[in-house]
């Protein structure tokens, strides 16, 4: 349990501090920038910063947080292991179905993806960062390493209740931990850019 | 005159005859006494008188000549001696609890307290009574045989003396509740007076010309009522029991009232009564069929409800209606054999299809209807859509329902019961078996494994529409 609590901690924490950061380096940056500009508006401040990514890098990274999600409830709601009162399992009807698996995970991308889209896009995340292509090649990335974390999960719910498979838990959070550290890093490393 | 002097002889006649009958050997009052007696030697007949005889005579002599009968009367009676000194006694009723609110269950302790200042030898006889007068009557009533004090009963000293009535221990024995007065009725031959016509009363030694009292009945309580509610067959022993107390210690008479199944009485009411004296901690009553016969072979199949009334003659009250008994209808089936049978392995698994099965017996119904229930705590008493119907048969049949899917991934890990219903009563009067226990459910809750095409086509598809969601999302929001 404690093992589950510390993924779940790390990864709301790594969320929460990369929009906190990101909030942060749009704000010293326009400040920055309007300071030496002299009259020039914020809007046209915000409009020179946003550099377009490329649809393709967009889609995927849509795709990338959506399937962290799904990746996230995948390991935490799937079997009774962790929520006894709260999981998959509970919906007797979904979970018995032959396609309640990929229902729930429809459920989970139609709850957070036009949410995370719209987030992503409003708050100029990825337009505002100088990405190099090995960069945006690890973000894509992230698709078929989350689909590893998806896969260890299910598998693990095929399991249940028999075996620890504590090899396999770790495994599945550590890619999904992986995935949002990449989703994520080009905020860390503007940031730590900056510290320097 | 001559019938004056044919009382006389019969009077003479009469003393002669009490006089022989104290010698004789039947005693004084006895008519078999007499015989002869000798008076100057001569042989005199005595006529034979019989009491009756005297009594028979008396009111004819009443009736016929009732100026004679009163001097007859005159000459029996002995004269009241009545001096001027006679002082008339008085009486008053000693009650520490005058004016009191009592309880039926209350010790009442009253007497009369009598004064007579007279000298003994002019003393008479006093004759008391107790007499009530109840809430709404304008009477007294006598409630007490008569107390009779002799003229040597008083304390010599102060000329009193004190009497209790006997049958007047408790509140209840007066048999009335609400306001009541008592006073005393006192006859000493000559006078007759209450102890109202005292001049006073004497509160400070608890003594009243009359009392006041407001009794409260105690109502009789009935609880801890049981009854066999069934179902059970019209021949079981059947007992209807109530606990039964009164504080008052009343009589109290408890009705058993046996009613159909909507609470209502029968054309020809079906009660039975009992009349007990509850014991301090209550009394069971109790009502059996096999000693009232409430029921027969034609209740077999029907509800029946049932109250109580019950009344310790002051208050009446009755219970609320309660159920029971329901009697198993006469059978028309006989079934055995329940059976249930995992398909393709003892695994137990929520996903497996099970077998279940019953021998009915049906020489009687066209169209059986048995109903498969399976139970779990997740799906308590579900009913299998498709229910088996079965025709006539003196042989016992095989009622099947095959590869059935009861449960779901919710009764996974828990222990399951099932049972069948049919539409005709069985051997025991029963529409349906006692639920069977199964087996436990594998904990185990998803079905495939993660190489099968079902675990990899869903995978998959969270996949393609992660990317086809990127694409959609793209284009809505940057564009």
């Amino acid at each position: 349990m404690t093992y589950y609590l510390i993924g779940l901690v790390l990864f709301v924490v790594l969320l929460a501090g990369g929009a906190l950061l990101h909030r942060l380096n749009l704000v010293r940056t326009y400040n920055r920038l309007l300071s030496v500009s002299g009259g020039v508006s914020k809007e046209k401040v915000e409009e020179a910063l946003f550099t377009p990514q490329g649809s393709n890098f967009n889609a995927a990274a849509i795709s990338a947080w959506m399937l962290l999600f799904v990746a996230l409830a995948y390991f935490y709601f799937l079997t009774p292991r962790v929520f006894p009162d709260l999981n998959y399992f509970l919906v007797a009807d979904l979970a018995s179905g032959r396609l309640g698996l990929f229902i729930f995970g429809l459920m989970v991308m139609l709850v957070v993806g036009p949410v995370g889209a719209a987030s992503i896009r409003l708050m100029k995340f990825y337009g505002f960062y100088e990405m190099s292509r090995e960069m945006k090649a690890a973000i894509m990335l992230t698709v078929p390493v989350l689909m590893i974390s998806i896969s260890l999960s299910v598998y693990l719910g095929t399991l249940y209740p028999a075996g620890d498979a504590t090899d396999l838990k770790a495994a599945a959070l550590a890619t999904l931990l992986l995935s949002q550290i990449i989703l994520l890093s080009p905020v860390y490393i503007d940031t730590w850019e900056a510290v320097r | 005159m001559t019938k004056k002097l044919i009382v006389i002889l019969i009077i003479f006649m009469c003393l002669l005859w009490c006089v022989e009958g104290k010698e004789g050997p039947g005693g004084p009052g006895g008519s078999s006494g007499g015989g002869s007696s000798g008076g100057g030697g001569s042989h005199k007949k005595l006529i034979k008188l019989d009491l009756k005889d005297l009594i028979k005579n008396a009111e004819t002599w009443k009736k016929d000549d009732p100026e004679e009968f009163e001097y007859l009367k005159t000459l029996l009676s002995k004269p009241f001696v009545t001096t001027d000194e006679y002082l008339v006694p008085g009486a008053l009723i000693y009650c520490p609890s005058s004016g009191a609110t009592v309880s039926r269950n209350d010790e009442l302790d009253i007497s009369s307290y009598v004064w007579n200042r007279n000298p003994i030898e002019i003393r008479r006889v006093l004759y008391l009574t107790l007499e009530m007068r109840e809430e709404g009557s304008e009477e007294f009533r006598p409630i007490t045989d008569v107390q009779k004090i002799q003229t040597n009963e008083y304390d010599k000293k102060y000329n009193f003396t004190e009497r209790k009535w006997p049958e007047i221990e408790y509140v209840r024995d007066l048999d009335a509740t609400g306001n009541v007065t008592l006073r005393i009725r006192v006859q000493d031959g000559q006078y007759d007076y209450h102890s109202t016509n005292m001049p006073r009363d004497r509160p400070d030694e608890d003594l009243f010309q009359e009392i006041s009292l407001t009794i409260i009945n105690n109502p009789p309580q009935i609880t801890d009522m049981s009854a066999n509610k069934g179902p059970v067959h019209w021949k079981d022993p059947l007992e209807y029991a109530v606990l039964v107390e009164d504080a008052d210690g009343d009589f109290v008479a408890v009705t058993l009232h046996i009613l159909d199944e909507d609470g209502n009485k029968f054309p020809e009411p079906i009660n039975r009564t009992q009349r007990v004296m509850p014991e301090a901690n209550g009394t069971r009553v109790t009502f059996t069929n096999a000693e009232y016969n409430f029921f027969d072979k034609d209740d077999a199949g029907k509800n029946f409800t049932y109250s109580y009334s019950y009344s310790d003659g002051m208050d009446r009250r009755e219970t609320k209606t309660m159920q029971g008994p329901h009697f198993r209808p006469n059978p028309e089936i006989r079934v055995e054999k329940p059976a249930m049978e995992p398909v393709g392995g003892a695994n137990y698994y929520w996903w497996q299809g099970y077998d279940f099965s019953l021998q009915v017996q049906n020489p009687k119904m066209d169209n059986l209807t048995v109903s498969l229930y399976t139970d779990t705590p997740g799906h308590p008493d579900t009913r299998y859509p498709k229910d088996a119907v079965i025709g006539r048969s003196d042989e016992f049949v095989k009622v099947k329902f095959l590869n059935v899917h009861p449960f779901d991934v919710l009764d996974s890990g828990e222990h399951f019961s099932y049972r069948f219903k049919y539409s005709a009563p069985d051997q025991d009067g029963k529409y349906f078996t006692e639920n069977i226990p199964g087996d436990r459910i594998s904990p185990k809750i998803v079905r495939y494994s993660i190489y099968s095409s079902v675990m990899v086509t869903n995978i998959l598809l969270v996949l393609l529409i992660a990317l086809l969601g990127g694409i959609v999302m793209e284009r809505w929001f940057y564009r």
